[in-house]
């Protein structure tokens, strides 16, 4: 079926879930997420969820703002749609599994880097931009263990990261 | 070409699903962009497939399959939602709505048109079940002639309408008996294997009455449950338009599968005290199906029968048939034929012709 220019994200914040449309006009969600110049991200046709019920749509906005600062985590199921422009090109030839929490959440996912030396302490706190990006990314709730959310990207609010570590096989 | 309803809030969407469905799977379309609407329209319209969107303001897509499934008119029509929400709690919830499908937006045509397709072809299997009558003849007393009303109808309908006698008696193999056939195939080879076919087991009588016969040991096979009987009776549907079932004397959760999926159940009881005792127990115990009953008399001795009226009376229903003793049949019987086949005017034969018709007008 045919792309349109709208992409339809989760985005996860302080206990809810809401799923929102945003419209790629001047660039891609994740341009717009990392922006560090802009507080706030407009979202159409958001439909709130409270996380303890998921499926539950409890609210809908034809047209809502988000304060970047506050959201947890944005998950994208295709990861067109979760990727810088920049991203597109090319991420890093070294992949690292991760997992991590935020609030309410457990998260796993590969971070690819570009340096084989990766330091958890330098890369989460003078890496650039206050999100970081996970692919192939599954979420665990936190209070419902067997409820997953799984997508092909994760932007990930690095200030609300509790633990965070190297998955080693 | 089915008619599909389409209830989305996205413009774009609707607009693309329409060209899609019209152009390439020669479906008619109608659209809605709102729950309410698409309601509406289901009611009126009543289409055989319906994709509904889950986020949509005002009323959810949730809402609107719950809705569609509480209604007559549109509980049994496929329903696929289409979301953009596509994780595995928004595919519980679908199907917990009441949903047949869960699809994620951007959705793959193929893959649509397919699951559309196999929708269909679902509720045309469905619609051919439920074209199939089937009719148990019971009597949770035994010795008042269930096999032979059984075998006797199965012969007179099978004039009428591909039919199939089904001996659900518990591994004794009494219709075998009465119609002189050997039990080499029978239903406990398929509690064998459960991959024959049960069209396979399936024997015809010289008469040309078809029978899916009981095992004839006892205690050879375990009595059929609950799932084994559908499957027994779904795969029936392919090959008859009638079944007639040989109860078991019995009021177990497989005998009231077979009754809850019946359209006319034959409750057969004697003449003696005992046999109406039992017989006024099993209508308390069938409450739940008195629609479908029919109470037929069948007189299995010769002697001094108490009147209609006063047996009526005491089971307080109608007898919908009353059956005098009929001496053929004991002669009959002796040579493996049902009394039907070869004498169509003896009493036994008229009183099952009675049912028959019966059934057949109803």
């Amino acid at each position: 079926m045919q792309r349109t220019n709208k992409v339809i994200a989760e985005f996860f914040s302080q206990g809810y879930r809401m799923s929102g449309t945003y419209v790629v006009t001047r660039r891609p969600l994740a341009d717009e997420i990392y922006d560090p110049t802009t507080n706030y991200l407009q979202l159409e046709e958001a439909y709130l969820s409270p996380i303890m019920d998921p499926a539950k749509i409890s609210a809908y906005y034809a047209l809502t703002l988000f304060d970047k600062s506050n959201l947890d985590f944005v998950l994208t199921l295709d990861k067109k749609d979760g990727l810088r422009r920049d991203q597109t090109y090319g991420m890093g030839t070294y992949q690292l599994s991760i997992c991590l929490t935020v609030p309410f959440f457990e998260i796993t996912g590969q971070l690819y880097l570009t340096n084989r030396n990766f330091n958890p302490r330098i890369y989460l706190s003078s890496d650039a931009g206050i999100f970081i990006t996970l692919l192939d990314v599954t979420a665990h709730s936190t209070f419902n263990p067997d409820i997953s959310y799984q997508g092909g990207v994760a932007l990930i609010n690095r200030a609300h990261i509790s633990f965070f570590g190297e998955i080693t096989s | 070409m089915a008619r599909i309803l389409i209830i989305d809030d996205n413009y774009d969407m609707l607009s693309m699903l329409k060209m899609i469905l019209e152009r390439q799977g020669k479906h008619e379309v109608i659209a809605c962009t709102n729950g309410q609407e698409g309601l509406e329209a289901a009611f009126k319209e009543l289409p055989d497939v319906a994709l509904v969107d889950v986020m949509m303001p005002g009323m959810s897509g949730y809402d609107v399959v719950k809705r569609l499934r509480a209604d007559p008119r549109t509980e049994r029509i496929g329903i696929i939602i289409l979301t953009a929400r596509g994780q595995s709690v928004d595919r519980d919830a679908a199907m917990a709505a009441g949903a047949d499908e869960h699809m994620t937006k951007p959705a793959n045509v193929e893959e649509l048109l397919k699951r559309i397709d196999d929708l269909l072809n679902r509720d045309k299997a469905r619609a051919q079940a439920t074209n199939m009558m089937i009719v148990p003849v019971m009597s949770v007393k035994g010795g008042v002639g269930t096999t032979t009303l059984a075998i006797n109808l199965a012969n007179i309908l099978q004039q009428v309408a591909p039919t199939v006698l089904l001996d659900l008696a518990p591994a004794i193999g009494q219709c075998a008996f009465f119609l002189g056939m050997r039990t080499e195939k029978h239903w406990g080879h398929y509690l064998e294997n459960r991959n024959l076919p049960i069209a396979s087991l399936v024997q015809k009588h010289p008469t040309g009455l078809q029978a899916l016969l009981a095992p004839p040991l006892p205690g050879q096979y375990s009595w059929p449950n609950v799932d084994t009987v559908a499957t027994i009776l779904t795969q029936l549907t392919g090959m008859a338009r009638l079944v007639v079932v040989d109860m078991p004397p019995l009021l177990d959760a497989t005998a009231q599968a077979v009754l809850a999926r019946a359209h006319r159940i034959l409750l057969v009881s004697g003449d003696d005290a005992l046999a109406v005792q039992v017989t006024r127990a099993t209508l308390q115990a069938l409450q739940e199906w008195k629609d479908r009953l029919l109470v037929i008399r069948n007189a299995v001795a010769p002697g001094p029968r108490p009147p209609a009226d006063a047996l009526q009376k005491a089971l307080r229903v109608p007898l919908a048939v009353d059956i005098a003793y009929d001496p053929a049949q004991v002669t009959v019987a002796a040579k493996g034929l049902p009394l039907a086949a070869v004498q169509p005017k003896t009493p036994l034969v008229l009183g099952v012709k009675r049912i028959a018709q019966l059934l057949l007008a109803r």
